[in-house]
């Protein structure tokens, strides 16, 4: 059975998202004001892009550790795999890029060993993959679209990776909806 | 010679005929082969090409599936049917 981490450590990652309040007004304008904002539309349901029915979604996580984003885990039928979606909203594209260096430096801790290579997704995409500290393949895609930024980490047994392409069209999936959200 | 009968003289003077001119066929073929062979290759040019032998064949390879036969539910040879990354679907072994 799977025992899940969580994708990334979420308080280095978090304390790079800041100013949660602006970043909230950047990216959802008409949602500003009051009322807490709604960031279920930009995680990724795997099952959409697998054609399957295979994976279960965890309640989402609004705001996690009190920063603006969302936190979704799809974990598969088997148990032996699990998607975690992280998308934080920054103030600017500037906080972002600086929340991407943190989480790159918090997952190759967590990787030892592990390849990081540059793919097409987003703005400075890039692709962390190995074998975590628990044994498990490890794969985490992480990139910046705008203030936002994303990390997507694909855990499975040992000896089980994502496969590239399921990586590359759930990232460009990704993309896609916080462009949407962007309205851009 | 005196034991052999006309007839018997006859067919030997026949058979030695018929070896001769065996032979000198077979010296006009020759003759004609040696005279014929440098007229046919004049005024061509001498390929220095090599000719390379044909690579000799590959072994064909049949790829199972993991079960060792060509394939289950449709997937074909080379693939397996489980439920992985993207749900229940054929995979390569």
């Amino acid at each position: 059975m799977l025992t899940r981490r969580p994708a990334l450590r979420r308080s280095r990652l978090l304390v790079a998202a800041t100013a949660a309040v602006g970043a909230t007004a950047l990216a959802f304008p008409a949602l500003a004001a009051a009322a807490p904002v709604d960031y279920g539309s930009l995680p990724v349901d795997p099952n959409v892009i697998t054609d399957s029915a295979a994976y279960h979604a965890e309640p989402p996580v609004q705001d996690p550790d009190g920063k603006p984003g969302i936190e979704v885990v799809y974990t598969h039928r088997d148990g032996t795999r699990a998607i975690t979606d992280i998308v934080l909203v920054l103030p600017d594209a500037d906080a972002a890029n600086v929340a991407l260096d943190v989480s790159r430096g918090e997952v190759l801790d967590d990787i030892p060993g592990a390849s990081s290579r540059p793919i097409a997704i987003g703005r400075n995409g890039t692709l962390i993959t190995g074998r975590a500290t628990n044994g498990q393949d490890a794969s985490v895609l992480i990139f910046t679209e705008g203030p936002m930024v994303a990390a997507v980490r694909f855990n499975g047994a040992a000896g089980d990776p994502v496969p590239l392409d399921l990586v590359t069209d759930y990232g460009k999936q990704q993309d896609a909806n916080i462009l949407a959200a962007l309205g851009t | 010679m005196q034991h052999m009968s006309h007839a018997t003289i006859f067919a030997m003077g026949v058979c030695m005929k018929s070896r001769v001119r065996g032979v000198a066929a077979g010296m006009l073929l020759v003759g004609s082969a040696i005279l014929a062979a440098p007229a046919a290759h004049a005024g061509q040019v001498v390929d220095q090409q090599v000719t390379r032998a044909p690579a000799p064949p590959r072994p064909a390879v049949q790829m199972f599936d993991c079960q060792g036969s060509t394939g289950d539910r449709g997937c074909g040879a080379g693939f397996f049917w489980r439920d992985g990354w993207r749900g229940f679907g054929c995979y390569p072994c």
